[in-house]
């Protein structure tokens, strides 16, 4: 995220065409009144709004994220605004791992006839985040390991395994999984909590090995991890062909960064 | 706010947001074909049946479907217009042109159970009530035409005294020569009832022509009765105004009350006679009225529907905060829905005059048929699309996708995804979920989206690469 000056936040605002895009429109056409701070963007269904979408808005800099679409059970897709929460649900957690005060994203339902709600809640949204400050604001130490985080969350956003295990929380909580065991939103929860901090801490130790080798003790230094937890995820990268040894220093096992083609 | 720096900031911004979406954009293949040449119109009221005769009278087969025994909705209710044309011989005449055309199917006692589809090729289930026949009916265009209902008062000793009436109850034992309303002494009708407040903010439009209505047919048929009209605002739409004048001219008195303020209505013994006392404070010279009447007539509005809330699920089109259906713009596209091909009029859409509902039906059928006209549509072009160098198919998008529209086959290189375009609505939940970011969409991919982002939190628009 660039620095900047002033302490007007910059907010962007996906709407879902069918319901909240016109709700927004009528606000326009009524003439209601609400901070200028906001910026839309269109787009089908709130379904369509991935977690990646989120924090490389972060990473640009936005101050703050507002996923609109229609009420539960009105989705023009019939479950698009369902799935908008479970993604919602994950990027939360990203957002925790980076750093960055989860406030900061809000999912909400605005309807076609809403122009009054749409005013309502962008005119809300915008003084909650006015209260937590822009991000560029803090000290520019604080800013380049937020980056960094970031972008080890986008890294984990764009991943197989957390995109799976996104996409999967509709069948796991009603059907169940392969073996027919159905969760409950609890455990679904706990699972979502420990994969997103698993990924993003698994793509900060590839992002500090890309750089130059290290050991575990270094990585979990410069990571402020507990070493045994980043041993166990070094070992699982290595596992996965991702790292390799590349020597020895003193006592320590060097790791590097093993450029692997994909599949 | 009212701030015009920050307004011309975000503007700037918006269209740079615009333009560096505009150059990702790529030529789309649409899908072609020929629309089914049916129209499907819900409700067989005025509007539903003007609609229908439009569509039929222009060539096409038109499934008129209606929830009660009998064609005709509200208008059945109503004598005749304020300019004294006959609603009753119009309905008439316009529900034995309806019932013999050959080209109009009319489903009674029925209900669309079921719609899908989209613009040119809609499928929908009709059921009708009683025998449970379910016939399914395949068009190319919709109309919504449900209606709207009176509404139910609750105050005023509504349904507590047989002697307080709704203005469609008083019309109906006008045109009844009933005497307990023509034979009287005393009639007081009063406007705005559960409108125009708090809970109901809107105005029916219609009522208060209608009291002028009856307020004269009363004075036509008993000139000595006292007649009075409590209002808060006379809204004697157009031309209608002249028939305020002639109203007040021939002695109905006109008495302005505060919503603040409203009348009080009691069942009072006055020298042996049963009343109904009225008190009411006209408001411009702050005196209280008593008024002791035979009968009360309530002007209690229009109100959406009940069943609004289902056909909106069903055709999957918006309602607005009343319960009426939502237009897709209210000054820029006047009868449509944001889904194309689906059309609404009458009062389904607000309360309005029978000349405007008939006007509206007809401009509906008008939009239905320039759709049913076409050799060719084109449509569903913003779909999905695979990449299958990259897709490992894993069938993620095949358990999101709300409509079937993407499946998992075997090619020679294994399993992959493959969009069934024509199903495709472009919702874009498989592109957000897929595990590889092996899902495109037109117009709406993810460098469509993040360029828009970066151009808004940069401010550039980044160089065409």
């Amino acid at each position: 995220m660039p620095e900047r000056e002033g302490s007007e936040p910059s907010l962007v605002c996906f709407c879902c065409h069918w319901c909240s895009y016109s709700g927004a429109d009528l606000a326009g056409v009524s003439r209601m009144q609400y901070p200028a701070n906001i910026r839309i963007v269109r787009v089908m269904c709130s379904g369509r709004v991935e977690p990646y979408f989120v924090v490389q808005a972060f990473l640009h800099g936005l101050d703050g994220v507002l996923i609109l679409g229609c009420h539960p059970g009105d989705c023009h897709y019939l479950t698009g605004n369902y799935e908008a929460r479970n993604m919602v649900a994950a990027t939360r957690r990203l957002l925790d791992c980076v750093g960055i005060d989860n406030r900061r994203l809000v999912l909400d339902w605005v309807s076609a006839a809403e122009g009054t709600r749409f005013a309502e809640i962008v005119t809300k949204f915008t003084n909650e985040v006015k209260t937590l400050g822009t991000l560029g604001a803090a000290k520019p130490t604080d800013v380049a390991a937020v980056n960094f985080r970031l972008k080890a969350a986008i890294a984990a956003a764009q991943g197989e395994k957390l995109r799976w295990v996104v996409a999967k929380q509709t069948e796991f909580a009603t059907k169940g999984n392969r073996y027919g065991e159905v969760f409950s939103r609890h455990e679904l929860d706990r699972m979502l909590d420990g994969i997103v901090a698993d990924e993003v801490m698994a793509q900060q130790i590839l992002a500090l090995l890309n750089e130059e080798p290290a050991s575990v003790k270094e990585v979990a230094a410069s990571l402020k991890l507990p070493p045994p937890q980043v041993l166990r995820s070094m070992l699982a990268l290595r596992r996965k062909g991702l790292v390799t040894l590349s020597g020895v220093q003193g006592s320590s096992p060097m790791y590097k960064r093993r450029n692997v083609e994909r599949f | 706010m009212r701030d015009r720096e920050s307004a011309n900031r975000k503007a700037r911004d918006l269209l740079r947001m615009a333009v560096a979406k505009a150059r990702l954009l790529g030529p789309v293949a649409p899908l072609t074909f020929e629309p089914k040449r049916s129209c499907l119109i819900v409700g067989g009221g005025v509007a539903g049946m003007v609609s229908a005769l439009s569509v039929a009278e222009m060539g096409f087969e038109v499934n008129l479907v209606e929830k009660a025994g009998e064609l005709g909705g509200t208008a059945r209710r109503i004598l005749n217009t304020l300019n004294g044309q006959d609603v009753q011989a119009y309905l008439d005449a316009l529900t034995g042109t309806v019932r013999e055309h050959p080209l109009i199917r009319v489903h009674l006692d029925a209900e669309v159970i079921e719609s899908r589809g989209y613009v040119g090729d809609f499928t929908s289930k009709i059921a009708v009530r009683g025998d449970g026949k379910i016939t399914e009916v395949g068009h190319g265009a919709t109309i919504i035409a449900t209606g709207a209902v009176e509404a139910k008062p609750q105050e005023y000793l509504y349904g507590q005294d047989s002697r307080v009436l709704t203005l469609l109850e008083l019309e109906r034992d006008v045109a009844a020569g009933n005497t307990r309303v023509c034979g009287v002494q005393t009639a007081v009708m009063i406007q705005c009832v559960g409108s125009r407040d708090d809970e109901r903010r809107l105005c029916s439009r219609v009522c208060c022509s209608q009291s002028l209505r009856s307020a004269l047919k009363l004075r036509e048929l008993n000139p000595q009765m006292d007649i009075y009209v409590l209002y808060r605002d006379m809204m004697s739409y157009g031309l209608m105004e002249d028939r305020y004048r002639e109203a007040a001219e021939k002695g109905v008195k006109f008495i302005r009350y505060e919503l603040a303020d409203k009348p009080r209505v009691t069942a009072v013994e006055e020298e042996g006679r049963s009343v109904l006392r009225v008190m009411v404070r006209e408001s411009a010279l702050d005196r209280l009225h008593m008024i002791d009447a035979d009968v009360v007539a309530l002007a209690v509005g229009v109100v959406a529907g009940q069943d609004n809330r289902e056909v909106s699920r069903l055709f999957k089109v918006p309602l607005d905060e009343d319960g009426f259906f939502l237009e897709a713009h209210m000054k820029l596209r006047p009868v449509d829905f944001a889904t194309d091909g689906i059309f609404l009029c009458g009062t389904a859409h607000y309360p309005k005059h029978l000349s405007d509902t008939i006007a509206q039906a007809q401009a509906a059928a008008g939009k239905a048929a320039a759709i049913l006209c076409k050799k060719k549509i084109e449509t569903g072009v913003e779909v999905a699309f695979v990449n299958a160098e990259e897709c490992i198919g894993c069938g993620i998008c095949e358990l999101l996708c709300p409509f079937k529209a993407i499946e998992v086959v075997s090619i020679d290189q294994g399993d992959r995804a493959h969009v069934i375009s024509a199903s495709c609505k472009g919702c874009g939940v498989c592109s957000s979920h897929c595990p590889r970011r092996a899902i495109g969409m037109h117009s709406f991919g993810d460098d469509q989206i993040l360029t828009q982002i970066t151009a808004m939190a940069t401010g550039k628009v980044e160089q065409y690469a």
